[in-house]
């Protein structure tokens, strides 16, 4: 998988190209306006990570003139303007979907799988970790062949767990992955540690193991033991 | 009191003076004249009479004619000539009246007389009495053609000058960047125009640079706080962390976050404040209520609580955003500040919003609940600015903003 990411902050591009190497993307990082112009013409990403706020140019430019010349290239936009004008013509545009800073890496790497999914297979593809199986096309989950029924909550929870496997995701994390902006300043470690043990409960259950580790004050790990 | 009548007293009183010092002085020349004149014609008169004396070599019997009263009696020596005044009461009328008098020899025959001459003159108080009247008369025409005058002027000359005052009062800092006032060809006022102009752009313009640095720094701080949380992101990945190491990093983060969600919200503050959510369209509150009630479901479940709702449907024109955070942030004070088992009323319509739910007395006053960083309660997790948010929405979108506390109730109502 070949993500290209446009970003100036060199620190920041470091640290996402950091994660998702370590989800195994070859993440090509692009500093500026005229090189990430010039990266997306030339060559073909699965997926491309977009600041808005370059120098030298507007990020959106980039993006029109990628949709102009690839309609099909998946777009993720990243934004320090938390604005909802950027964000709609953006997606006007034909962005995936739209990040804004800060952000945690989780978040971002959740998004991008969920792109690639949608875009790759036309979204009927599967997303299999041991006995564990989820179809994100129809929302089904199936344990050792058997399905399981999960609450809204519970399904968006496991779809970010098995994005980020192998990773300390933190409750943080969860929280705004769950509920976005609602629950700030709402002490939400009680509910997500609710959904997580009627997830566990419910995998287990049907013979599943317990993959779900937690690392003590920091949030929880979705792993093999 | 007001300029027109503060200077229609000073002129009132000023005219009051200057009249009773005029009429003094006024009385007392036209005094001096009337004595001045009697002596010159008591003089007259004495060469009348001495000539009558040396022609017909007796004294004038018939004096009459002069008008005033002329005495003779005989003296030894003759005496230098006197003048004077003096009084006689007058039978007719029962009062005193003065006379100039005027004594002077007259020699007839080698015998010596001493003519006196009774000059009546202008009675005083008749004197003071037509002065007084004349200058009441004269001093009231004066005041009432003043006080009209000044009020012809208050209106005519000081229209610039209201205009000006008018303006001011309207102009609000917030909404306006500058403010210009009509021409006026009176300098004093032309000048007061210009420095006001002058103050009130450097004010504008201070205003909005401080406004502006507000949301550029908050602006400036998202870089290096995504730089910090994604580094520690990846540092909480690695394997080798001691529990101690781990702890630390964990409280390093929570504070960024906790940081990052501070400068969000002051950006936005410094946004709604800056006027940058423009593009309005008719928002249904009705349903963003609903899908904030449903976004909510699960802390409402989790604290036993009862919703009433009274929802009619309302659209007003504005920003999709702010709609939401409004709602979001009013919605979710009402469940977070709550008690266990509480309730919560959401009565919407077209009038107003009005948001109430059960909970403990809060120890602050309920204007300065609106105030940043103004938190009811001591949970360190909420930033304090939830309801400066709302009330910088409200203010944006000239909406009232009340808060009510009575029988365990926290109300909030919002008057479209």
């Amino acid at each position: 998988m070949k993500v290209l990411l446009i970003e100036d902050e060199k620190t920041l591009a470091e640290s996402i190209s950091l994660y998702l190497g370590q989800e195994g993307y070859i993440c090509e990082v692009a500093n500026g306006f005229i090189i990430g112009d010039e990266k997306v013409q030339v060559a073909d990403y699965d997926c491309v990570l977009l600041d808005i706020t370059l120098p030298g140019g507007n990020g959106l430019d980039i993006l029109n003139n990628l949709k102009k010349k690839k309609p099909g290239a998946a777009v993720i936009i990243i934004s320090a303007k938390n604005s909802l004008d950027d964000k709609v013509k953006g997606l006007d545009l034909g962005a995936d979907d739209y990040i804004t800073k800060p952000f945690h890496l989780s978040e971002l790497n959740a998004r991008l799988k969920s792109v690639i999914r949608r875009r790759s297979f036309g979204g009927g593809n599967e997303i299999i970790f041991n006995e564990i199986k989820v179809s994100p096309a129809d929302a089904v989950v199936t344990v050792k062949e058997k399905s399981i029924s999960l609450t809204r909550k519970e399904y968006d929870l496991l779809l970010y767990f098995l994005a980020n496997t192998n990773r300390v995701v933190t409750k943080e994390s969860i929280a705004e992955h769950l509920w976005g902006e609602e629950m700030d300043g709402i002490d939400s470690l009680d509910f997500i540690y609710s959904h997580i043990k009627n997830l566990r409960k419910k995998i287990m259950e049907k013979g599943g193991d317990d993959y779900i580790q937690t690392v003590y004050g920091m949030g929880y790990k979705f792993a093999k033991k | 009191m007001k300029l027109l009548t503060r200077t229609n007293i000073f002129f009132v009183g000023l005219t009051l003076i200057v009249f009773t010092l005029g009429g003094t002085v006024f009385y007392k020349t036209f005094r001096n004249i009337t004595r001045e004149d009697a002596t010159e014609r008591l003089q007259d008169e004495k060469t009348k009479i001495l000539t009558y004396v040396s022609s017909h070599q007796s004294l004038p019997q018939n004096t009459i004619s002069l008008g005033d009263t002329v005495a003779f009696y005989q003296v030894v020596a003759p005496a230098t000539e006197k003048t004077g005044r003096t009084k006689f009461l007058n039978p007719s009328e029962n009062e005193y009246e003065p006379y100039q008098t005027l004594e002077f020899n007259v020699s007839l025959k080698g015998v010596n007389y001493r003519a006196v001459i009774f000059k009546p003159l202008i009675e005083a108080d008749d004197l003071q009495h037509a002065i007084f009247q004349a200058i009441a008369i004269v001093s009231l025409i004066l005041v009432i053609v003043m006080v009209l005058a000044n009020f012809a002027i208050s209106r005519f000359v000081w229209k610039p000058f209201h205009r000006t005052l008018e303006k001011i009062k309207e102009f609000d800092l917030a909404k306006e960047g500058s403010v210009s006032f009509s021409k006026t060809s009176i300098k004093e006022f032309s000048e007061m125009n210009a420095v006001l102009e002058t103050m009130t752009n450097k004010i504008a313009a201070d205003y909005k640079n401080l406004k502006q640095f507000t949301e550029n720094a908050s602006h400036e701080l998202q870089t290096p706080l995504s730089i910090i949380q994604s580094k520690l992101e990846l540092m909480i990945q690695a394997e080798n962390l001691s529990a101690d190491q781990m702890e630390e990093v964990r409280v390093v983060y929570e504070a960024t976050g906790r940081l990052s969600k501070l400068n969000q919200a002051l950006l936005l503050l410094a946004k709604i404040e800056n006027r940058q959510f423009v593009e309005t369209k008719q928002v249904a509150l009705n349903e963003i209520v609903e899908s904030k009630l449903n976004a909510f479901e699960e802390l409402i479940k989790h604290k036993n609580l009862s919703v009433e709702r009274n929802i009619e449907p309302v659209t007003l024109q504005l920003h999709q955003t702010l709609a939401d955070i409004l709602l979001s942030n009013l919605i979710g004070n009402s469940i977070k500040h709550n008690i266990e088992g509480g309730r919560i009323s959401i009565k919407l319509n077209k009038e107003s919003l009005v948001i109430s739910n059960s909970g403990g007395q809060i120890s602050m006053l309920p204007h300065e609940l609106f105030h940043r960083f103004r938190k009811a309660s001591d949970a360190s997790d909420s930033l304090g600015l939830g309801l400066a948010i709302v009330k910088e929405i409200c203010d944006a979108y000239g909406f009232d903003i009340q808060y009510m506390y009575a029988n365990m109730v926290h109300t909030i109502t919002i008057s479209f």
